[in-house]
């Protein structure tokens, strides 16, 4: 585990991922603030909220990019058979990735909670729980960007993959909202019955992500209770990783 | 210069390069169809792009109205605003935030003072609407629609309903003024005794009343709704 977790920080270190992210983040809260700064009203809620948001972008959309590219170079240098003919088990070396690329996501969340926190009036419990459900995300998202890049294997498409479904997941509320939408049985034809079905059958198989990180909680305090959040990580990263020790155990290298 | 040098290659970069300029040249008073008032996204539009996160979108979205109709280089006029349009956005801006008074200061501060005063209307409805949300703490927005209404529509009975509208609200703690607005209006209108009517009873229902208050109102009476023993004198 250690070892791993050592030769993916050199691997990110080397592939300057740490300073390329920081150096985006920096333009971004730039921005951030440069746009907060000709809101009308409310400057500093301006400035918080994008600043807010748009790192938690930045950390999702860097770490699914470079677990995609790590795992497709282990692929393409047949590291992962080298790894694999070992005595370590498949399972072992997916939560070893995963531990290890869960630690490189929390040396970049951290420092971008932190910088966001400049760009409010005074340092609350709400954004601590703010903080704390961007890291539980972050947690998340590795496990679903080693999934796709695992069983995808080309880094391109696992990317895509991994985006598209992280995107799905952010509408976690809007296919709750669509499915809970009352269909009259007499009025409705078999297709409308049908897609609120499918819909609710796609709502259940997906992480709550549009619960985490949510923006108004920097300015008008956080309402939501951070263990639901816990057992949401909980839940979804062993389900993803099982997927992926699954899909792993019937590769023939 | 030997013309056997000169590749196919490169042959072939000149003559992209110089169609891409005749291309542009064709194509560059194509220019982008700029919108004065942005059409109005379906709530459910609105739930697709917030991807969970409306307090972003709301805020992307007040950025967008503050700075719509001019972009892009150019800078409109109040007048040829659709504040049909308008208020609809500052409706579904409202349905995404209703706590930020982002929306309503750039209604009433922004979009309010355009110098076509019917168009202050949908202002002042949106107004009220947003002081309905939470009136304790938007009483102050109801205060600015008596006031747009007054001095920019100048349609005294609207303000009035407004005033009185302020006045009937049950929040503890609001300035006494919010009480006095009605006889304001009134006075104003010409209807001294009902603005009187109205002095008198905020002066003997107000318990703890201070005293530069009440100096204030009996000041008031005096000099602007005139004496009334005097009057009923002279008649």
């Amino acid at each position: 585990m250690i070892s791993t977790l050592r030769y993916v920080l050199i691997i990110a270190l080397r592939d300057k991922l740490f300073a390329g992210l920081f150096v985006f983040m920096a333009f971004a809260l730039g921005a951030s603030l440069f746009l907060g700064d000709s809101a009308m009203v409310e400057k500093y809620a301006a400035s918080a909220v994008y600043a807010g948001a748009v790192s938690r972008m930045i950390i999702v959309f860097g770490l699914l990019i470079f677990i995609s590219f790590h795992v497709q170079r282990l692929y393409d240098s047949l590291e992962i058979e080298a790894i694999l003919s070992r005595p370590i088990s498949r399972a072992s070396f997916v939560i070893s990735y995963w531990a290890s690329f869960s630690v490189i996501a929390v040396l970049l969340a951290v420092p971008a909670v932190i910088a966001v926190s400049f760009f409010l009036p005074s340092f609350s419990y709400s954004f601590i729980l703010w903080g704390s459900s961007i890291i539980l995300e972050s947690l998340i998202v590795v496990a679903l960007g080693l999934f796709c890049s695992l069983t995808i294997r080309r880094a391109v498409n696992s990317i895509l993959a991994g985006i598209g479904f992280y995107m799905l997941t952010r509408f976690g509320s809007l296919f709750t909202s669509i499915a809970d939408y009352n269909i009259s049985f007499d009025n409705s034809s078999y297709f409308d019955v049908f897609m609120k079905y499918a819909i609710e059958a796609i709502a259940m198989l997906m992480p709550r992500l549009d619960l985490f990180g949510q923006t108004r909680w920097l300015i008008y305090g956080a309402d939501i209770d951070i263990s639901l959040l816990v057992v949401q990580v909980l839940i979804y990263v062993p389900l993803l990783l099982t997927a992926a020790i699954f899909d792993l155990k019937r590769k023939q290298f | 210069m030997n013309i056997k040098k000169i590749s196919l290659t490169n042959i072939l970069l000149f003559v992209f390069l110089f169609l891409q300029i005749a291309f542009w040249n064709i194509t560059k008073e194509k220019k982008p169809e700029w919108t004065v008032s942005p059409e109005v996204p379906s709530a459910r539009m609105v739930n697709v792009m917030a991807l969970g996160d409306n307090q972003f979108l709301f805020r992307i979205l007040c950025f967008y109205l503050q700075n719509a109709g001019d972009s892009g280089g150019r800078f409109s006029s109040l007048t040829k605003y659709d504040y049909s349009a308008l208020e609809e956005w500052f409706y579904l801006l409202d349905e995404l935030d209703s706590k930020s008074n982002y929306t309503a200061a750039m209604a009433a501060y922004y979009y309010g003072v355009t110098p076509k005063t019917e168009d202050v209307r949908h202002v002042v409805r949106y107004l009220r609407s947003h002081v309905d949300k939470n009136p304790a703490k938007k009483w102050r927005w109801l205060a600015h629609a008596a006031y747009l209404a007054k001095h920019r529509i100048k349609d005294e009975k609207l303000a009035l309903e407004i005033a009185k509208e302020l006045a009937g609200l049950d929040v503890p703690n609001m300035p006494l003024w919010t009480r006095q607005m009605p006889a304001f209006i009134l006075s104003d209108m010409g209807d001294k005794e009902a603005a009187r009517t109205i002095m008198t009873v905020i002066m003997g229902t107000t318990p703890d009343l201070p005293e530069t208050e009440v100096r204030f109102m009996q000041n008031y009476i005096k000099h602007h709704l005139g004496d009334l023993k005097q009057k009923e004198k002279a008649k």
